[in-house]
């Protein structure tokens, strides 16, 4: 019944839209010593291109884009609504879409042989890899900084990242056996 | 139910139809983001207009900027020593306008109002194949599933804390995503049997 | 063809290794049908046979005299479905939308859903839940809004899969009253047997096989003998 499973891909997208939010909710976790926190988000945006693949994956994430859009407050920490794009790091959290499309592309490729650590991989070149590609040319252009310099200012972030990529592949691999249905 | 930053409210603002607000924003944020001091001051100026006459205060301005300062610390500090400190502060004062600018449509204008816009912005995609009206059923959904996904977060936080688990990261994460899947899964075949299909 | 029975034909399903209905044949005409049996008996598959959401491995079942296997939409149509949690069956986020979603799914104009939102509300005595959201109601409440979801496209037959297993004693029987009083023809599929009260067919159901087949007070000693 290809139409039901349609059907099931389709709504799992505004789900995993929910589950990002939900994610922002929690109480983000500081960062002893560097000025940056970490959200439990970008392991929902992980999750979401190793669940559901590159296409589900990133409709999600544009869901939930365009959710912050229309006004709810929904990035970490209470953020929403249009002043939440004209920030300068912005372009972490629009590249979510992308991220999700690119980990879902490489999880898809290895579903067959899947492993917590090659889903950790997926979602630190596809996640980690595509939200620093965004954003930090974004950073450098509204700040007016050199692209090495942004880099540099978001290296804080790298090692919360690679932890919240390890994370996703641990949980994808046991939502995988814990929920056979689902593929990306 | 999730609350919008939206204010209600009758001002100007408020009553302009939401597709000229998004559209002025586009051309005041273009504006101020390429030009120097005077857009500064001047967009400034206009942003500072619209603050007012849309009954916003000085609080909700603080609250707004709340989420920037940190960054905007940074970078003035990084710009001040690499070029010089007004050009430092031309910056972070052109991020803030533009942060306050895009806050006044999203405080002024209705998340339905908003999302009549997404759609006909959206509805060239028919020429693609895609559907706009699918977009727009997706965002209502996830709307939906929000307050039921926290439910489901509460419930299994709970029963790991029962559990002593409370600081295993998995322990709450795959219980979560896998009630978050049967969920989804359960909610298309209501939609099923309600005899909806994708479009 | 018979156009005014749901008709199971020598019917089995299966989910991969697993074998969910076996052998199941019954021609149901009666206004009230009620199936009964433990977790895992196939019961819930049995009513998801009836309108489509699960197609027959083997055999064929028609409702209306339409093949479930080829005319999906046509019976989603006429065979409204209740579930257990009536939170995965409300879409939308307030009570009007979720109604007027079903509605503009089987393409009803706009101006004739508004009127008929209003009689389904007033007729399950709950036009006070109209502009409610949704997740706040209470259990009770959201199963009569699930309910009025499925009347307001007028079905000619309501199938309910335990639609008291999440509500309290007093609101499992405000539903069931409010059920006896409806129209169509209804076929629930439950354990709570006193929802059986007045029915006039009792399916039993065990490991996948229909067991007995009776008045409601046979079926359901019959049921209560197969309890070890």
């Amino acid at each position: 019944m290809t139409g039901a499973d349609d059907l099931k891909r389709l709504v799992r997208v505004p789900a995993f839209a929910g589950v990002v939010a939900v994610l922002g909710l929690l109480p983000p976790i500081p960062v002893p010593l560097i000025p940056v926190q970490i959200s439990a988000q970008t392991l929902g945006v992980m999750l979401a291109g190793l669940l559901l693949g590159a296409r589900g994956g990133a409709m999600a994430l544009f869901v939930f884009l365009a959710l912050v859009a229309l006004g709810f407050p929904l990035l970490a920490g209470g953020r929403g609504g249009l002043g939440a794009f004209a920030g300068p790091g912005a372009g972490f959290f629009i590249a979510w879409p992308l991220a999700a499309c690119v980990t879902g592309f490489l999880a898809h490729r290895i579903w067959a042989r899947y492993t917590a650590w090659r889903g950790a991989i997926c979602a630190i070149v596809g996640g980690i890899g595509a939200m620093y590609l965004v954003g930090i040319p974004w950073m450098a252009a509204v700040a007016h900084l050199s692209l090495s310099q942004a880099a540099l200012g978001s290296a804080a972030f790298l090692p919360g990242d690679i932890a919240k990529a390890i994370l996703a592949g641990v949980v994808a691999g046991l939502v995988r056996r814990g929920y056979p249905a689902i593929q990306p | 139910m999730m609350r919008a930053v939206y204010r209600p409210g009758d001002s100007a603002l408020h009553r302009m139809p939401a597709g000229t607000k998004l559209l002025s924003l586009a051309v005041l944020a273009i504006w101020i983001s390429t030009g120097g001091w005077p857009a500064a001051v001047l967009g400034g100026a206009i942003v500072g207009f619209g603050w007012v006459l849309a009954r916003l205060s000085v609080g909700d301005a603080v609250a707004a900027l709340r989420g920037l300062v940190l960054l905007a610390a940074i970078i003035f500090i990084a710009q001040a020593f690499l070029t010089s400190p007004t050009f430092a502060a031309l910056i972070v004062t052109k991020l803030a306008i533009l942060v306050l600018a895009a806050t006044v449509v999203s405080m002024t204008t209705k998340v339905a109002d908003m999302l009549g816009v997404l759609e006909r912005v959206l509805a060239p995609l028919k020429l693609i194949g895609a559907s706009p009206e699918q977009a727009s059923f997706l965002i209502v959904l996830a709307i939906r599933f929000m307050p039921a996904i926290a439910r489901i977060a509460g419930e299994v936080r709970e029963a790991q804390r029962a559990r002593g688990l409370e600081r295993q990261p998995f322990a709450a994460a795959v219980p979560i995503m896998i009630r978050t899947l049967r969920e989804a899964d359960a909610v298309s075949e209501a939609l099923a049997a309600r005899g909806w299909s994708p479009r | 063809m018979d156009q005014s029975a749901i008709v199971l034909e020598d019917v089995t399903v299966r989910f991969g290794a697993t074998t969910a209905l076996e052998n199941a044949s019954a021609r149901l005409v009666e206004r009230r049908i009620g199936v009964i049996g433990d977790n895992g008996s196939g019961k819930s598959t049995f009513a998801r046979l009836l309108n489509g959401l699960v197609l027959p491995t083997q055999g064929r079942v028609t409702v209306l005299g339409l093949d479930t296997q080829s005319a999906g939409n046509a019976i989603r149509r006429r065979v409204g479905f209740i579930f257990q949690n009536p939170d995965n069956q409300l879409v939308m986020p307030t009570v009007a939308e979720d109604l007027d979603f079903g509605l503009k799914a089987h393409d009803v104009a706009a101006a004739a859903r508004a009127a008929q939102i209003d009689t389904v509300l007033a007729r399950l005595g709950i036009t006070h839940l109209k502009e409610r959201a949704c997740a706040e109601l209470a259990g009770g409440e959201k199963q009569l809004v699930a309910l009025a979801g499925v009347l307001v496209l007028e079905p000619s037959v309501l199938v309910c899969d335990e639609p008291t297993a999440m509500l309290d004693r007093r609101n499992a029987r405000m539903f069931s009253e409010i059920l006896t009083t409806l129209p169509q023809q209804v076929v629930v599929v439950t354990h709570h047997t006193e929802l059986l009260e007045g029915f006039d067919r009792v399916l039993v159901m065990e490991r996948g096989r229909l067991v007995a087949d009776a008045a409601p007070a046979q079926a359901i000693a019959a049921y209560v003998d197969l309890s070890p």
